[in-house]
């Protein structure tokens, strides 16, 4: 079960991607996160507003940086602008993966930012290292779409 | 599939300009930032529920990109919200569902197998796109290599789940 939402946040993620692409050739990126994040928080809100709770929204207990993950997925927008235009999406991707996967097993491995420590063996170390070349073979595949198109006003 | 197509199949190339390498500085930053964002949201997630989670994580990142875009705003960025059609502006339900999962997901599976697990569905699911040519995309069909990878990220996420 947990799987399975696990890879349906692939599929949207992908989907989202689309959507993110096509909205950034209107906007461009920045802007397009900027988007995604004002329309997030009101859909969020709305779903909280209406009832729909998972838990508590309180303060404390907590430090202040595990408040601020926000800040990071904004980041990584503004890091792709630069990075996919400097040596672009393929390369970009395949670092971002990569760097992904080991500090997630980093984590994961230490236990740190919370969570209970998940060792770190060498059957998974090469599952992560499959995976990679996987992604690689498979992202090398794709040919490259036009560029895109930029619609901005100016 | 017309030869201009296949033949414009991407390249990677070692980076050796200066403005190159740093672009390689800056995307494994945005690998660490995302591994330890998934972590860092999940753990807000435990403590105050895992929409409640999203909702903040979107609340925040919508001032600090306000922040951002705040030195080219201007009348034109109107004229370009006013050309975007609609259904592009839903991606932030996407996003908030996205972060929602994650934090779900997170606490039970760690984060190195929740990330495997997205990633091999995300690549399992543009392969289809692209076969199809689903989004109005051009038809990218899928090719012996394509499979070859998949299976390989397949049996590299069924390592990672029982190592």
């Amino acid at each position: 079960m947990v799987f399975l939402l696990a890879a349906f946040n692939g599929v949207l993620s992908a989907l989202s991607r689309v959507v993110n692409a096509a909205l950034g050739t209107y906007v461009g990126s920045l802007e397009s996160s900027w988007i995604n994040h004002v329309v997030g928080t009101a859909f969020a809100g709305l779903l909280l507003l209406g009832g729909l709770s998972t838990g508590t929204l309180q303060w404390g207990g907590l430090a202040w940086y595990y408040w601020i993950g926000g800040c990071f997925g904004v980041g990584v927008v503004a890091a792709s602008n630069y990075a996919v235009a400097r040596i672009g999406a393929v390369l970009f991707g395949m670092i971002v993966l990569a760097i992904q996967l080991a500090t997630s097993a980093g984590l994961d491995h230490y236990g740190v930012l919370g969570g209970d420590p998940i060792p770190l063996t060498g059957m998974r170390l090469g599952g992560l290292g499959l995976l990679v070349a996987g992604a690689l073979l498979t992202l090398t595949d794709r040919g490259r779409k036009t560029p895109r198109p930029d619609r901005r006003a100016s | 599939m017309p030869d201009s197509v296949r033949s414009s199949r991407p390249s990677v190339r070692v980076p050796t300009d200066p403005e190159q390498i740093v672009a390689v500085a800056v995307s494994i930053v945005a690998g660490v930032f995302i591994a330890t964002m998934v972590r860092l949201n999940a753990t807000l997630g435990e403590h105050i529920g895992p929409l409640e989670s999203s909702f903040v994580v979107h609340a925040v990142g919508t001032g600090f990109a306000t922040l951002l875009i705040l030195p080219r705003m201007g009348a034109e960025r109107l004229r370009d919200l006013r050309r975007t059609p609609a259904v592009l502006f839903g991606g932030g339900v996407l996003g908030v569902t996205l972060v929602m999962l994650a934090n779900i997901v997170v606490p039970h599976l760690g984060v190195a197998l929740t990330l495997c697990v997205s990633v091999a569905a995300n690549l399992a699911f543009s392969t289809l796109a692209d076969h199809f040519g689903w989004f109005g995309l051009p038809v990218f069909p899928v090719s012996p290599r394509r499979v070859l990878g998949l299976v390989l990220v397949v049996t590299g996420v069924v390592l990672v789940a029982y190592g």
